[in-house]
């Protein structure tokens, strides 16, 4: 089981989560959700071992993963939002320096990395480096990146910007398998409804403060809302949505 | 916490993962952009440095005959010196002009931190394949340089060799001392990217990168220009009817250091070779000692950054800033501001646009220093045609580098915004007309003004102020020739300027304006009439030119296949 206790993150002066506690456990879909800068992409960060909390701790099967990072980073498969990739490498070749920064073996790696290329419909694409692929394909290509060393934890953040809609909703798919297959997956999106659909657990974030943690359902339930996006719109966002869209349409028509 | 099923993967495995994958990454630069044809570019570069060197290898195999018939052996193993020099400088040069050109891919990049701090490896691992790769990268383009020449001029050498011994040390020394300088170059712009990165921060270092690249470009030009001073301070020591100790200046450079280094493995006789070689060991080791600390203090700086601070938010706001003001000073057309803006926001972020103005400062800051030196030092005041001179060679290299920076694309991604928009380009090439006069040409006729005023007097100062203002309009206008657009957003198309049939062109306006005018300007600076008048004609033929410009062509149409292959060319993203 993946456990965040009582963990705070400060850049300087600016705490930017504070005191957050939640798990993960095996087969569970923990969806995370939240404005932005409210504190969503440092906590995914400290899960996947990029940087350690200032405060509190991060423990897989109760060991802190600060203690045994590498050990921790190697049961992590993690899709960044931003897709930052070697530019100048093929997909295969990507695949292959991650896949051999893992440990995994020659024979089941190439086998691995033709049946994800296949899976995605980049088999076509294996000479093109990767600064010539759209965000969709270099996402693909991150996916196969993070699920190669069939890691124990898989951490998404915004796994489906920039993929069409049959393979969002194939990822829709893979996440509920890997979870079923007894994996513990955290996904951060901005994408309530998938969330909605995925998730056996949801947490909202609100300035670096959980407001919720609870399934979709039952926020739904003490919310009195009709969906999850309500819920959001009821515990996130602090701004009156109208008088947003009002200020909006005046600063067109200034 | 280790599952059965998962490890580690074995140290070694990840330094060869790891070193081929940085390796890569040298030719794939900012500014050869992962295309294949910059890319052999760069090799062809490697080969236009080899080129001359072997034919200096072949030449010194028959022109050494002639000197131990004519003078002995013990005369060639002086008369050879100059030519080792020249062996050890040119690699040197080129080594510099290399690593001018690789820059962004000799240090850690926040891409690295990136990627690689998610996976299970060790940080030094990273920093250990980091410099294995640029390890094998230096030695691998310096022994390429000097391999074939190094053997030939090695055989040249040991065919009048008296010993066995020297024989079979000829090349070998010639081939250590030839490779071991070339690195040392790479090793000195890796040691002082890895100080400036360790001491001013990586945001710190991307804002002071283009002034180290300038200035690489720079001593690259006075080393070339020196080249021959250097040679020939060489061959003064080494006359074989009179010794002489060589020129104190002389052991200063690197160049005599690597030579003594050659002199000392062959067991030359003379004591000076000693300390020389003594001096090009320790320097060697310095900058390579220095290069392992630093990369190692600069991967955990830039790990610690990349994860905690979005990428430049302080320079990208600063830059932002400073653009902002300038463009609201050069215009109130919103559309003239943009292009404006654009011009120096694309300039400030962009790194190869930032590489061709450094080149374009570095040639400035070698033609203007030793010729501001000079003077300073001089007894008397210099002629001022040569000032003069100088203040429009000022203008034409940079509005120069500024010009072929603004040819070049930012992001051609983006450029579908320009048609969609649709603003009238001769709006756009105001805009830029201002910028250009504003951020370039007036500064620099400031500058000479109060330099004028220094030297000789103010009414002086004004007048050629006046002329180089006219001809300053004249310089922006003619860089402009055919230019309709906003800036950085067209493909790269070098072949535009048709160097191959208008150099002589380009070469006589150069002297024009640097030789023949200053005499005409000298002239006639007696008369104010006179002087106003060659600024009148300035101004006319910039109203000409901009009267011909205004007849109407055909803009070219937004052609996104031919965007989409430049950017695979360019290997934009």
């Amino acid at each position: 089981m993946l456990e965040v206790r009582d963990v705070s993150k400060r850049y300087g002066a600016l705490t930017a989560v504070r005191h957050i506690n939640f798990s993960v456990k095996p087969g569970e879909v923990l969806g995370y959700l939240g404005p932005n800068g409210s504190g969503k992409s440092t906590t995914v960060k400290m899960i996947v071992g990029l940087m350690p909390p200032s405060h509190g701790h991060i423990l897989l099967d109760g060991q802190d993963v600060q203690e045994h990072l590498l050990e921790y980073k190697a049961q992590v498969g993690y899709v960044p939002e931003e897709a930052h990739v070697y530019t100048y490498l093929t997909g295969p070749e990507y695949l292959r320096l991650t896949g051999r920064l893992r440990g995994i073996d020659e024979g089941p790696l190439e086998e691995k990395i033709q049946r994800f290329l296949r899976i995605f419909g980049l088999d076509r694409d294996i000479h093109a480096p990767l600064a010539a692929f759209s965000k969709g394909m270099r996402q693909k290509i991150l996916l196969s990146a993070a699920l190669l060393h069939n890691p124990r934890i898989v951490v998404l953040d915004e796994p489906v910007s920039g993929l069409d809609v049959s393979t969002a909703l194939m990822l829709r798919e893979v996440v509920r398998s890997l979870a079923a297959d007894g994996r513990m997956i955290f996904y951060s999106s901005h994408e309530l409804d998938t969330i909605e659909k995925i998730s056996t657990r949801v947490i909202i974030l609100r300035a670096g403060e959980i407001v919720a943690d609870d399934s979709a359902a039952r926020l739904r339930e003490l919310t009195h809302a009709p969906s999850l996006e309500d819920v959001f719109a009821q515990l996130a966002v602090e701004q009156d949505l109208g008088v947003t869209a009002d200020a909006l349409l005046s600063a067109v028509r200034l | 916490m280790t599952r059965p099923h998962v490890r580690l993967p074995a140290d070694r495995d990840v330094l060869h993962t790891l070193t081929s994958t940085f390796l890569r990454r040298f030719f794939d630069n900012e500014i050869t952009g992962g295309s294949h044809d910059l890319a052999m570019s760069f090799f062809w570069l490697v080969a236009f440095f080899a080129g001359p060197l072997t034919f200096v290898s072949v030449d010194a195999m028959m022109h050494y005959r002639v000197i131990v018939l004519l003078q002995g052996p013990e005369a060639l193993r002086l008369l050879s010196r100059p030519d080792k020099t020249t062996f050890i400088v040119v690699g040197m040069m080129a080594a510099a002009m290399i690593s001018a050109l690789v820059w962004s891919s000799l240090m850690l990049e926040r891409r690295d931190g990136l990627i690689l701090g998610t996976l299970p490896v060790r940080s030094r691992s990273v920093v250990l394949a980091k410099l294995t790769a640029l390890a094998i990268y230096i030695f691998g383009i310096a022994v390429a340089m000097h391999a074939i020449s190094s053997v030939l001029y090695g055989l040249a050498l040991a065919d009048h060799a008296t010993t066995w011994r020297l024989a079979l040390l000829s090349p070998i020394a010639h081939f250590i001392a030839a490779v071991a300088a070339c690195a040392f170059v790479f090793l000195c712009v890796t040691s002082v990217q890895g100080l400036a990165l360790v001491l001013t921060g990586p945001a710190g270092f991307r804002r002071i990168s283009t002034v180290l690249q300038m200035l690489l470009v720079a001593a690259v030009i006075v080393g070339f220009t020196n080249v021959g001073r250097v040679i020939q301070g060489v061959a003064a020591f080494n006359q074989p009817d009179h010794l002489v100790p060589p020129a104190s200046w002389l052991l200063l450079t690197p160049p005599v250091w690597f030579l003594g280094l050659e002199e000392w493995i062959l067991g030359g006789a003379e004591s000076v070779f000693t300390p020389l070689a003594a001096t090009a060991i320790v320097a060697f080791a310095s900058v390579a000692a220095i290069t392992v600390v630093t990369y190692a203090v600069a991967y955990h700086r830039i790990m610690v950054r990349v994860v905690e601070t979005p990428e430049d938010s302080a320079r990208a706001g600063l830059v932002s800033a400073a653009a902002d003001w300038i463009a609201r000073r050069l215009s109130r057309t919103p559309a003239r501001r943009a292009s404006a803006q654009f011009f120096f926001t694309s300039i400030g972020r962009v790194e190869r646009l930032r590489f061709v103005l450094a080149i374009a400062l570095g040639i400035l800051c070698a033609w203007l220093v030793p010729a501001l030196v000079a003077m300073t030092s001089a007894a008397q005041p210099p002629a001022p045609t040569t000032t003069f001179g100088l203040s429009y060679a000022a203008s034409a290299f940079v509005i120069a580098g500024a010009r072929i920076a603004i040819a070049m694309p930012s992001d051609l991604r983006a450029a579908w915004m320009v048609p969609v928009i649709d603003v009238p380009g001769r709006v756009l090439r105001s805009g830029l007309w201002r910028a250009l006069y504003g951020s370039i040409v007036v500064p620099i006729v400031g500058a000479f003004a109060v330099l004028h005023t220094w030297l000789w007097n103010w009414q002086m100062a004004a007048q050629h102020a006046i002329v180089m203002a006219a001809v300053g309009v004249l310089l922006a206008e003619l860089s402009l020739w055919h230019f309709d657009a906003l800036p950085h957003h067209r493909p790269w198309r070098p072949e535009h300027v048709n160097l191959r049939v208008w150099w002589p062109a380009y070469l006589f306006g150069f002297i024009s304006l640097t030789h023949t005018l200053p005499r005409l300007e000298w002239a006639a600076h007696e008369s104010l009439a006179s002087t106003s008048a060659i600024a009148a004609i300035a101004l006319a033929a910039a109203a000409i030119l901009r009267l011909f410009h205004r007849r109407p062509y055909p803009a070219p149409a937004f052609d996104m296949e031919t965007f989409v292959e430049t950017e695979r060319v360019l290997g934009l993203e």
